[in-house]
């Protein structure tokens, strides 16, 4: 048996982001949705899940504010972990989990950091804490701070995961960035034609619609539509079927 | 001496959020096209037309028979179903066989139809004749187009087929003295048969080929917005808003067409 789950990534970052989510979660194509719990439309994400009854929601930490108007970028980030002390690093963590969790009434149901932040092992160290302490399973953890894709492996913080036993899926794939949709289900299909049986996957989406607002504070705009045509496609989605996986939410990988 | 190159905005009209991205480009003050195209009977056709005259560029009239989204001007007839939606070339296939059913009187019609509608309300002659799906490839619509194209002595877009050479077609309008272009690229990849071009992983290749084709080629190119409401309507939907995202963040990539060709309208030919 072979275990998949789908993520949107985002939800909270625009309303065209946040609708576009919504709608592929109804559609069913995605099993999880990543909420930035600082971003400027929150406040409509945290209504939508309400109001749809949607129990997967994982965090998708920034550890600071996301809103537009105070947004840092991954440099700010990476000289952040540089040069901040463990009680701040920890601080940020937890304040940011502290959010959640009074905000939507429960934990997260997964951990999936913007920007696969928590391959730096300076704050790994304490999402894996609040991990383990509540039995929260955490997406995979690359580089894709210092790179823009995410396929480059972070073996150091991979393997601290696993020995700690953090639940982790046993594969993350994702396409990000690309005009190409064809060629991206093409990929993805023959990513996930090598996965064993036993195994579990995890994929990255970023789904939305396409509008102002969207396209003037976020580099990954068009991008977002692109996913929703990629799950929007039923033949898609039953060639991912086709190769014996069951979709399931992330917490069941 | 620099090859010459039509840069044209395809599907102005076609909805709001296309309405919207063409919009953006304008506001931006960034050239981007020669040309834009104007259809007539899209779902916001009639809201395009102050975008079209604020853009102070030359707009044709994109001519739409075969597009089940849309209804024909003329109401009913061999081009439609019975509520008056034109029946559909199915650009997944390729298979533009409703045509066979249409009746050359109903095809006169409807152009000339589209036609004053585009005259009335834009208050002058479009700068040349195209259409949406490139539908007067085949002879049936063909003739009546030419007709109209030389009544008002405007030129054509040339009459590819699935935006690949239609020799027969094209000899014709050449023949009939119609005033047309000799290449046609699309700036758009990832759509029914991949025959366009990334304009971000492509862009050489783009360059080289319009390079190396004779003649004058125009370079159709997609914009807009995209709403619920547009994902719903058009397979051409991300597409577009990669126009908008190399309009704003990669602009070097048309400053790359603005300094390689000698950018002309229609009316340059």
């Amino acid at each position: 048996m072979k275990h998949i789950t789908f993520v949107a990534d985002d939800f909270g970052l625009t309303k065209s982001v946040n609708s576009g989510i919504l709608d592929a979660y109804k559609k069913g194509s995605i099993q999880g949705i990543a909420i930035m719990i600082m971003a400027d439309e929150t406040e409509e994400a945290i209504q939508m899940i309400k109001d749809n009854s949607i129990n997967e929601v994982g965090i998708h930490t920034s550890l600071f504010s996301f809103k537009s108007a105070e947004r840092k970028q991954r440099s700010d980030f990476i000289e952040f972990f540089r040069n901040a002390s463990d009680e701040q690093v920890k601080e940020a963590v937890y304040k940011e989990f502290a959010l959640y969790e009074s905000l939507l009434g429960q934990k997260p149901t997964f951990i999936a950091p913007q920007w696969n932040m928590h391959g730096n092992l300076r704050v790994l160290k304490y999402v894996a804490e609040y991990a383990i302490l509540h039995n929260i399973p955490v997406r995979i953890p690359r580089a894709v701070l210092v790179v823009e894709e995410i396929t480059d492996k972070n073996y150091s913080a991979e393997i601290y995961l696993k020995r700690l036993g953090v639940r982790m899926p046993t594969h993350l794939f994702a396409h990000i960035l690309g005009s190409d949709a064809s060629e991206i289900k093409h990929a993805l299909i023959e990513e996930l034609s090598t996965v064993k049986d036993g195994d579990s996957v995890e994929v990255i989406f970023h789904p939305g619609y396409l509008d102002k607002e969207l396209l003037d504070i976020s580099s990954l705009n068009y991008e977002r539509v692109r996913d929703m045509n990629i799950l929007f496609d039923d033949e898609f989605m039953n060639n991912v079927k086709a190769l014996g996986f069951t979709f399931v939410p992330f917490t069941n990988l | 001496m620099k090859k010459q190159l039509i840069i044209t905005g395809h599907d102005l009209g076609f909805s709001e959020s296309v309405n919207e991205g063409f919009e953006y480009i304008r506001v931006s003050g960034k050239k981007v096209f020669s040309e834009l195209s104007l259809l007539p009977n899209g779902f916001a056709s009639n809201t395009a037309i102050d975008i079209a005259k604020s853009f102070e560029l030359p707009v044709n009239l994109c001519f739409c028979l075969t597009n089940s989204k849309f209804k024909a001007l003329t109401g009913p007839s061999s081009l439609t179903t019975e509520d008056g939606y034109l029946k559909n070339a199915d650009t997944k296939n390729w298979d533009f066989s409703v045509i066979d059913a249409f009746d050359p009187v109903d095809i006169e019609k409807e152009l000339i139809a589209q036609y004053e509608w585009f005259v009335t309300n834009m208050g002058r002659k479009p700068s040349a004749l195209v259409a949406q799906k490139g539908e007067y490839g085949d002879p049936k619509v063909l003739e009546p187009f030419v007709t109209l194209a030389k009544k008002e002595n405007l030129p054509v877009r040339a009459p590819w087929w699935r935006w690949k050479t239609n020799y027969g077609a094209q000899s014709f309008v050449e023949a009939e003295g119609i005033t047309t272009t000799q290449g046609i690229f699309m700036g758009i990849k990832d759509w029914r048969g991949r025959l366009g071009y990334d304009l971000e992983v492509d862009l050489e290749q783009l360059l080289h080929d319009i390079d190396s084709n004779e003649g004058v080629s125009e370079l159709i190119l997609f914009v807009g917005f995209c709403s619920k409401e547009m994902f719903a309507m058009s397979s051409v939907s991300w597409q577009r808003g990669q126009l908008l995202n190399i309009v704003k963040r990669k602009y070097h990539i048309i400053e790359r067409l603005f300094d390689e060709f000698d950018i002309i309208g229609f009316s340059g030919i």
